[in-house]
């Protein structure tokens, strides 16, 4: 035979010795990693991990001749296991972008004109530190408030926290994961954070609400999606539209918007009603158990058929089938789950279902987090706050456990219960992340100070006093990121390349600032390194190792049952609440009731939102390789409504909401796969700064339109699919 | 088997399993390993027109500087959005535009009868082009010398329901497309010697 490696080449190979003649004569491949061989030039591979969104995968950056080249996944990490989605391996956009902000500016005309002077770092610094001296002076530094998104912000924080700047909030919680985060934890004493601990790779049935694991590029859990349809898991879809983890799907349910929890409810009363749910589980885990069972008594499968649409035999048989694989049954949690305002019972009500499967800690359903501990720098102590925080005044949210993003917001606009004079935004688009752009342009026009900071200019850029343009991921370090999951591990973000202009890490304006604002001694440290270096040491972690290989594994530990993991509960019954004594003295649904949604005016049609796999949030359109593989999004129909509309497919249409608030236009995609009552578009697009050359004006911005938007009553979250829409045709 | 058919059957087998090395990701290695010489001289003991085609092919990627070939082959093969010609039989087989679907198991089925299985670290799906050719490179390989007539005949119809099922009824349609994606000069020769190879042997009588 002729010479051919088949190291690197033959891929398919003889199954086992014996398996046919052939088995002798073609060997088994070896391991060995495709693509590896560099192209010409001095190649350097660094392994650091990635930003492009809030997973954080572990990459490897190669850069040739000193110039970015690749990034691509770091096969020690558990997250990304060598492999990157199309945002982390389109990071190198991200660098060269042309349209990434260069230098500092500080605003010279009317907020929002985008009127600017370039100054330098020092002047940049002396301004916001003089602001925020005068703010302080007033009112106090709790006058000035923290907005954050991503691992950057941690300095940010931890210089304004010392400074005396205790408001701050995360849109990530209440825009987010925040009411799933509060069902889990009011039913098992633990929200589920990032990495959910779904076990997706080795359940028998996987059943997805809403999340469409594929288009949302949630790195590790789409691979083990793979493996589950691989091994012939039954998965389960409910879904408005058919979705791509729906086209996997033996059963799709293309549930009526906002009738989720009628569902869920059902399908408990199946389980329970016919004796399929874990009873040993129930008995000895569960808390008030048959209270639970009175109160979803009459949601029967046929009474959920005329809410949901789904038909009850479906309804009965889906149940079935999850608890004929239970415990390795899993219903996936969710992670952005604010569509109604009332979506912390809702969580809570999967967080029952997954009870009643006995999926806790089990293989195939939901294991048990394993962390690592790695100690911190050792920093002074932070000085008592003087006045409560004010974004959720007299606990109006019971169950937030973290801060609520429209309370801040509110109190800015209000002035109550004290004023908020000064906004310090990182990395998080408050315009197009927040509901209801007006209120945020309200609470906006009463800032003394508002410093922006961020790799490229996005609208809340384009409304900052002072813009502090950031590094972007493969410039900088940052903290350690301590990851919970199958086993805790330790990751490390180092600089790969220098940033093209003035750009700065984040930790280093932190610093900058601390020493203006007299509180220096908070950033004792001379540079990352010398922090980063100091936290390994005191952890027992070899640094220069962790350098070379970007990822530390912590301790294996049990995680499940099978492995011998013992099951606890953080509850105040110390069990799985199937009713809430907490929920029921605060005057809520101690288990959780459905209201039918508002039905849509005449003519009108209810607007989901979703994710697309190569743009992450609305801060990845300008990354020109991102940005080339989808410029603009699209607005899915259903075939009929299109047609009736008198819309054709991939024709331009603008969309006018209940308020009167129309749309940049947008692409119409006419198909079957939505249902006909409902539209359907990827959100973060429709920019409107026209420093985002590349994303200036395509598509539509799903956040413009939300302008109607309820308020979780239990803890604060806010919500986006309340809005009903029309079409307005182009002329 | 007599010495020509031997001799044939051996060229058979290599061509094929140098085709499906051109759908790897292209490398230095391509030229390191000979990979265009060993393919024109396989070639030339089957058709002329294979020879050719091999030659063409070589001198396509000689000319091409590599990083355009790398551009070129993601384009057309990787996307990730709308790849030119995705190279899966599933999205070219009855309809089916998504990927690990029926189509895809019922060939992963048929590589295990064969007696083969997936390299692990293989992260492709198994109805890629490059696996399919493969396991007809491994079937051409073993007619070369059947252990009896039995093996023969099991050969013979296990090659004949995999290019009747699967590569043969979507190489065409996948070619073409990659013919009228590539812009490199290499992709559009590999599709016609990808098409010319496949419709050859799906013509070949049982048996051979």
């Amino acid at each position: 035979m002729q010479a051919l490696s088949r190291r690197r080449f033959l891929k398919i190979s003889a199954a086992t010795f014996g398996a046919g003649a052939v088995g002798s004569q073609v060997p088994v491949v070896p391991s060995f990693a495709m693509g590896a061989k560099p192209a010409p030039g001095k190649v350097e591979t660094i392994p650091t991990y990635c930003e492009m969104c809030f997973w954080k995968c572990g990459g490897i950056a190669h850069v040739r001749d000193g110039k970015l080249w690749k990034f691509v996944g770091n096969p020690r990490d558990p997250m990304s296991r060598g492999r990157l989605c199309p945002r982390g391996t389109g990071a190198v956009g991200s660098h060269y972008d042309p349209d990434r902000l260069q230098k500092p500016l500080i605003r010279r005309g009317e907020r929002g004109k985008e009127e600017w002077t370039a100054v330098t770092w020092d002047e940049a610094f002396n301004h916001i530190a003089d602001r925020m001296k005068k703010i302080a002076a007033e009112h106090g530094p709790e006058s000035i408030a923290l907005w954050k998104h991503g691992t950057g912000a941690r300095f940010f924080e931890h210089v304004m926290r010392a400074y005396g700047c205790i408001n701050k909030a995360a849109p990530s919680f209440a825009q987010c994961r925040g009411p799933r985060d509060i069902g889990n934890l009011l039913t098992y004493g633990t929200g589920l954070g990032s990495p959910e601990p779904t076990d997706i790779a080795n359940t028998k049935c996987l059943v997805l609400i809403g999340t469409h694991l594929g288009e949302n590029m949630h790195n590790t859990q789409v691979q083990e999606f793979a493996q589950a349809v691989a091994n012939k898991a039954t998965i389960i879809v409910v879904d408005p539209r058919h979705s791509v983890a729906a086209s996997k799907a033996k059963h799709w349910l293309p549930v009526k918007p906002g009738t989720d929890l009628a569902l869920i409810l059902a399908w408990m009363n199946v389980l329970v009603t016919e004796g399929l749910h874990d009873k040993a589980f129930v008995a000895k885990h569960g808390h008030g158990f048959d209270k639970f069972a009175e109160a979803i008594k009459a949601n029967t499968p046929e009474w959920a058929e005329a809410e949901t649409g789904i038909a009850a035999a479906t309804i009965r048989a889906t149940a079935r089938e999850m608890a004929s694989h239970r415990p390795a049954a899993l219903v996936h949690p969710g992670r952005r789950t604010n569509w109604n305002g009332d979506d912390a019972q809702r969580s809570r009500a999967t967080a029952l279902l997954n009870a009643l499967l006995g999926n806790w800690g089990r293989q195939g359903g939901l294991f048990l987090q394993a962390g690592m501990s790695v100690a911190g720098y050792g920093f002074p102590k932070f000085p008592a706050a003087a006045k409560p925080k004010v974004d959720n005044p007299d606990g109006r949210w019971p169950f937030a456990d973290e801060e609520v993003s429209t309370g801040l917001r509110e109190a800015t606009i209000t002035g109550k219960p004290y004023p908020i004079k000064g906004w310090v935004v990182y990395a998080t688009n408050l315009l197009q992340t927040l509901p209801n752009e007006k209120e945020t342009l309200e609470a906006i026009s009463k800032l003394d100070l508002l410093v922006v900071v961020e790799t490229h200019p996005s609208e809340i850029a384009g409304y900052a006093d002072v813009v502090l343009p950031e590094s972007m991921f493969l410039e900088r370090h940052d903290d350690l990121y301590v990851g919970w999951g199958r086993q805790g591990w330790t990751a490390l973000r180092q600089p790969v390349v220098a940033p093209p202009g003035e750009q700065k890490p984040a930790w280093w304006m932190a610093q900058q600032l601390a020493g203006r604002l007299g509180v220096g001694e908070f950033m004792p440290f001379k540079d990352m390194d010398e922090y980063l270096a100091k936290r390994c040491e005191k952890s027992g972690i070899d640094y220069a190792k962790l350098r070379q290989e970007g990822i530390v594994m912590g301790a294996k530990t049990p995680i499940t049952v099978e492995e011998g993991a013992e099951l606890a509960f953080d509850t105040p019954s110390g069990k799985v609440e199937f009713w809430s004594d907490q929920l029921a003295k605060a005057g809520f649904d101690p288990v959780p009731k459905y209201t039918a949604p508002e039905a849509a005016p005449a003519g009108f049609f209810r607007l989901i939102t979703g994710r697309a796999p190569v743009h992450t949030f609305s801060r990845t359109q300008t990354n020109p390789l991102l940005a080339d593989l989808m410029k603009e999004n699209e607005l899915w129909v259903n075939a009929a409504t299109a047609d009736a509309a008198g819309l054709k497919n991939g024709q331009y249409v603008k969309l006018r909401n209940q308020d009167g608030v129309v749309s940049n236009r947008i692409r119409v995609k006419a198909t079957q796969r939505i249902r006909p009552d409902t539209l359907y578009m990827v959100y973060g697009f429709g920019h409107t700064s026209p420093m985002l050359k590349r994303a200036y004006l395509k598509g539509a911005s799903a956040a413009q339109l939300n302008t109607r938007y309820k308020v979780d009553p239990l803890m604060g979250g806010t919500s986006i699919h309340q809005n009903f829409v029309t079409f307005e045709k182009e002329a | 088997m007599n010495e020509a058919d031997i001799a044939t059957g051996t060229a058979r087998a290599d061509f094929c399993r140098f085709l499906a090395a051109c759908y790897y990701e292209p490398g230095p290695e391509f030229r390191e390993e000979g990979l265009f010489e060993s393919m024109a001289a396989a070639g030339a003991r089957i058709d002329p027109g294979l020879e050719a085609g091999a030659r063409r092919l070589g001198e396509a990627f000689a000319a091409e500087d590599p990083e355009d070939l790398l551009v070129d082959y993601t384009r057309l093969f990787l996307g990730p959005v709308d790849a030119q010609a995705k190279p899966y039989g599933s999205v070219w087989l009855g309809g089916e535009t998504t990927l690990m679907q029926d189509s895809t198991m019922a060939v992963l089925a048929l590589y295990e009868e064969g007696g083969f299985e997936i390299a692990e670290d293989f992260r492709e799906l198994p109805d890629h082009v490059a696996a399919e050719l493969e396991f007809l490179y491994l079937l051409l390989f073993r007619s070369i010398r059947p252990a009896d007539a039995k093996e023969r005949e099991a050969l013979a119809a296990l090659r004949s329901r995999f290019l009747g099922e699967h590569l043969g009824r979507w190489a065409g349609p996948f070619t073409e497309a990659v013919a009228q994606g590539a812009q490199c000069a290499f992709y559009r020769e590999l599709a016609a010697l990808t098409d010319r190879f496949v419709k050859r042997e799906a013509a070949q009588p049982a048996g051979h």
